[in-house]
């Protein structure tokens, strides 16, 4: 289970994703300008993976890479957490999401 | 006499192809002087995509509009000047809201006999509007004494469906959903059908 919240504070928006057990995993995903962001991997290990293979990151690490290139996030210690901090600010539109697009439970769609 | 000046070049017919891609109903088209035949090709409005859920890196698109239908019909129009076909031009589907908003359905198009030459309506079927999960729905297509071919289904949390390819023109595709950004985007709205009169 992946647990999310929104993080803003000033012009520092992120996102923080708690992963509960090894195997969690984010999709594969890439992304455009608007939502770039680096990782800051707060507690335990993530694994970030491309087409490349995967790379380990255990906290306490601030990892930046190219957002374009399309990765996924996946578990590697339970109760692992991270913190996503956008590059560019805070996307439009996402300060007037509703509350349940702000924190909760992902699920896969 | 007339049939003898009707062979010589400066009285050939150019031809004429006559394109109406805005949404209408009810409205005629007049056969010009001197054609000799009548393709005509219809397609159906598309479906408008769905709004995008979720944010960051758990951001998806909403799923793309179905594109309409398409039929197609020939016909003699030797002495059928001035008279008309009726026909109406179905509108595109509206854009999902933000946050998973579903896609508006298009409306459908047509052509049938007006004051000219008997024709069975064609009827084609607009696409669907996208949802969250699941693309528009392809619309349907009837009537066409050539062709008939249904539109193509939008792809889930992806591209709408692409147009049908006809003999003078190319339909409509269902729209295609915000890639980026999830909950705060919202969908695109269909297009318009399309109908051409082509004459020879």
């Amino acid at each position: 289970m992946i647990y999310f919240d929104h993080y803003h504070s000033g012009q520092v928006f992120g996102i923080r994703y708690r992963f509960t057990e090894v195997g969690d995993a984010i999709p594969s995903h890439a992304h455009g300008d608007e939502l770039l962001h680096n990782i800051i991997v707060m507690k335990g290990s993530i694994g970030f993976v491309t087409a490349k293979g995967m790379r380990h990151l255990h906290a306490p690490l601030i990892f930046d890479f190219d957002g374009a290139i399309a990765h996924e996030l996946r578990c590697l210690t339970d109760e692992a957490e991270i913190l996503n901090v956008f590059l560019n600010g805070i996307p439009q539109g996402y300060a007037e999401l509703p509350d349940t697009e702000k924190r909760g439970i992902f699920t896969p769609r | 006499m007339t049939g003898i000046l009707a062979t010589f070049p400066g009285n050939v017919f150019a031809g004429a192809q006559h394109t109406y891609n805005t949404a209408q109903s009810g409205s005629t088209e007049t056969i010009p002087g001197g054609a000799i035949t009548c393709v005509i090709e219809c397609w159906g409005g598309t479906g408008g995509s769905a709004g995008g859920l979720g944010s960051g890196c758990t951001a998806i698109s909403g799923s793309g509009g179905g594109s309409g239908g398409y039929s197609r019909t020939s016909i003699g129009v030797v002495g059928q000047s001035g008279k008309t076909f009726t026909f109406t031009v179905g509108a595109g589907g509206a854009a999902g809201a933000n946050n998973g908003g579903s896609g508006g359905a298009g409306t459908g198009s047509s052509v049938s006999t007006g004051t000219g030459p008997a024709i069975t309506t064609m009827t084609d079927g607009p696409g669907g509007g996208g949802t969250s999960a699941v693309g528009g729905t392809a619309g349907t297509a009837t009537g066409g004494a050539a062709a008939n071919s249904s539109g193509n289904a939008g792809i889930p949390q992806n591209a709408g469906g692409a147009g049908i390819v006809g003999i003078n023109g190319t339909g409509p595709a269902g729209a295609n959903p915000n890639f980026v950004g999830g909950a705060n985007k919202t969908g695109v709205a269909g297009s318009p059908g399309l109908i051409i009169f082509t004459y020879t």
